[in-house]
């Protein structure tokens, strides 16, 4: 009886102690660890957006977020979109900026993916994908066009594949257009 | 294993080959019938088939010769056609563009890691050659499935071409049927001549020198699922004759899936390992992001023969049913 | 440990080589595989388990008295997962990008074998000094391997090594290096490589 008594005193005590440190240590860490993921995003933003000052969040979900950016004098330029979609074999997390009567997309980047190294983790590859991904037309939503061609062949409204990773591309095409969908539903 | 065709009386493990056949006179044969497809390569991608061959047949033999002087073997193993089988299959299985650095490692990787390293020919779990496939399919996935149009296509004027099957997923286009049974379509050296593969694969089942079992099966199985498929939706799947004649069902199934070693030895077994390799396919080509399966199907399957061979074991005379 | 005067030596060398957690006693392989693409990972990942291990030898050796050993498996690993959450959440604050690579290779650290194994067979049965010497060799033993595995898949994989160009462009990489597959071929080759020359030692 008295071990066994013995016995809950220790592991209690070693628990409380390491909750203690848990704890405190938690504290300590957290402002670091929520301002490296602003900061993430707000650099994010910065690059998708063209001349963008600040930015303020209008949806703020887990997996879909609607920032507002603003320029210098606090006026509307354009909103940057952070979603999570479906790839070939895991999640990809994306930020793109469109202007902001929802007519053209300024650029694309791709935050988080666990792609194919060397094939669909070209989707990161700015001179082999993310560069089409400037200034397109999504009026009615973006395509990939239908074998490779140079920038300026393409459509308004086309973006190339990367060659070999036809899945991956079609993916964040997807991705997009039904990011565009919500975005078009809660900016009016 | 010193010299595994010497007549002298020794105990080994299974498979017992028995009568006049022997392993170098078998593998000949097929090397024999193995330039059936190497002919079509030749003619439909000319040089560039001539020399991933070579390659392919002068690396497999360089490391073969390699491993059998480090590990004290008998060198006249070299010649026992093993290893010249492997590096033909290879390259046969092979994109026709493939850069010639590309291939020296892909006969290395087949031969050492693939052969070798298990023991040497009759050790070894997987296909040779298509493990060097893999790998090389692993390390330079854009190098694996970028195609070449045979040289006689002249129309062509993009630089990549699309394999039939991967034209069928990508854009749905069916490639004729004409071109599929003589070969004048994308895809590896030895895979896009239907007719000769058939042809080759007939003079080895008249032959014996392959179990019927296993290409029966497996393309009957692809032949019953695909055309179950082609039942329910004909817009959507393609024909279950396509299936058959495009891409690389027919040099799997009749060159690669019936290799000795790597096969069960129990005729239940057999029709278990023929039609599983039957599923896969159809389960890559048309639930998968591949276009194509076969390589992978086989390397699967043979992780399961040892665990068929010891299940599916027939009984013994005199022990008896269930009870 | 032959004589008690070289001990603290053995102790702290064992683990390096003869004992070497990944290449010879096979422990720790989860993160022996999945970090080991790039030689960035490796080195993260061996400093925060020469932490933990250390933290954790000291804090157990020093109580080891104290627990009884029913619940000294419970304690061990309480200990364990105080240590490897404190190194996760630094790295989460410090260097969020290593972090990022890492993803839930830190936190499984707790369930690592190469720690509670150490703390269940030498720290809870030795003083502190020699707890800590065995937790330094073993740790250090473990980073050799990721080294090795990482060096490895890096320069064959990307062409590089801890970032740095060694290769250059006309090498073309080896995708399947620094993928899943190419972590068991280097895991096998390693280890075939390092028994064949301890055989050829010993035999010498």
């Amino acid at each position: 009886m008295k071990s066994r008594i013995y016995m809950v005193f220790v592991l209690t005590f070693v628990a409380v102690i390491s909750s203690g440190l848990l704890a405190y240590f938690a504290v300590y860490t957290q402002p670091y660890i929520e301002k490296n993921k602003k900061k993430e995003i707000d650099k994010a933003i910065m690059e998708v957006i063209p001349g963008v000052k600040q930015s303020e969040p209008i949806v703020n979900e887990s997996k879909f977020k609607i920032f507002k950016g603003l320029d210098e004098k606090g006026e509307i330029i354009g909103y940057a979109v952070y979603t999570i979609g479906t790839g070939f074999q895991d999640m990809i997390t994306v930020m793109f900026g469109i202007d902001k009567d929802l007519k053209t997309l300024f650029s694309l980047k791709v935050l988080d993916q666990k792609e194919t190294p060397g094939l669909g983790a070209k989707i990161t590859d700015d001179t082999e994908f993310l560069r089409f991904w400037k200034n397109r037309n999504i009026e009615e939503g973006i395509r990939l066009a239908k074998h490779l061609k140079e920038m300026k062949e393409l459509k308004i409204n086309e973006v190339n594949a990367i060659s070999g990773a036809t899945i991956s591309s079609r993916a964040v095409v997807k991705i997009i257009n039904d990011a565009l969908q919500k975005v078009k539903k809660e900016v009016k | 294993m010193e010299k595994q065709y010497a007549s002298d009386f020794k105990i080994s493990s299974s498979p017992h080959l028995r009568g006049k056949e022997s392993v170098p006179k078998i593998m000949y044969w097929v090397v024999g019938i193995l330039m059936l497809p190497v002919a079509s390569s030749i003619y439909f991608f000319g040089m560039n088939a001539v020399r991933i061959l070579l390659i392919s047949v002068i690396v497999s033999l360089l490391t073969e010769y390699i491993f059998l002087v480090s590990r004290k073997k008998d060198i006249s193993l070299l010649f026992d056609g093993s290893a010249i089988i492997t590096g033909i299959l290879l390259a046969l299985t092979l994109p026709p563009g493939l850069k010639s650095s590309y291939v020296v490692i892909g006969a290395f990787v087949s031969i050492a890691l693939g052969k070798q390293v298990f023991g040497g020919l009759g050790y070894n779990m997987f296909n040779p050659a298509l493990v060097g496939r893999a790998f090389l399919q692993a390390s330079f996935p854009v190098a694996m499935t970028t195609w070449i149009p045979p040289v006689i296509q002249k129309m062509v004027d993009a630089k990549t071409f699309a394999t039939p099957l991967g034209g069928f997923k990508f854009s749905h286009i069916l490639t004729p049927y004409k071109n599929l049974l003589i070969g004048n379509t994308g895809g590896s050296l030895g895979e896009t001549s239907a007719i000769l593969l058939i042809v080759g694969g007939i003079i080895l089942l008249i032959k014996k020198y392959i179990d019927w079992k296993i290409p029966t099966g497996i393309l009957l199985t692809v032949f019953v699922l695909e055309g179950g498929l082609y039942l329910i939706n004909p817009e959507k799947y393609a024909n279950p004759l396509f299936h058959i004649l495009a891409g690389g069902l027919l040099l799997g199934a009749f060159f690669m899936a019936t290799d000795m070693v790597t096969s069960p030895i129990t005729p239940k077994g057999t029709w278990i390992y023929a039609v599983g390799i039957g599923v896969l396919v159809v389960l890559i080509r048309v639930f998968g992001g591949l276009p194509e399966g076969v390589m992978y199907s086989i390397l699967i399957m043979n992780a399961f023969v040892p665990l068929l061979n010891r299940y599916t074991r027939p009984k013994i005379l005199g022990e008896g049913g269930k009870k | 440990m032959a004589s008690k005067e070289n001990s603290y030596f053995s102790d702290f060398i064992k683990g390096l080589w003869k004992e070497n957690p990944v290449l010879v006693q096979f422990l720790g392989m989860c993160p022996t595989l999945a970090v080991t693409n790039a030689v960035v990972n490796a080195i993260a990942m061996s400093a925060a388990v020469i932490f933990v291990l250390v933290a954790s030898a000291i804090i157990i050796s020093l109580i080891r008295k104290f627990i009884p050993a029913q619940v000294r498996i419970a304690s061990f690993i309480v200990v364990i997962a105080t240590f490897v959450t404190m190194a996760d959440r630094y790295l989460a604050a410090f260097y969020p990008e290593l972090s990022k690579a890492l993803g839930p290779f830190i936190p499984l650290i707790v369930v690592n074998c190469i720690i509670l194994g150490r703390m269940e067979a030498f720290a809870s049965k030795n003083n502190v000094g020699r707890s800590i010497l065995d937790a330094l060799g073993m740790s250090f033993g473990f980073a050799i391997g990721l080294l090795l595995m990482s060096t490895f898949r890096e320069i064959l994989g990307n062409g590089t090594w801890l970032g740095y160009e060694v290769l250059g462009n006309w090498w073309d990489k080896w995708m399947v290096m620094i993928l899943p597959p190419g972590a068991f071929l280097t895991l096998g080759t390693i280890v075939g490589v390092s028994k064949f020359l301890q055989t050829k030692f010993k035999k010498a």
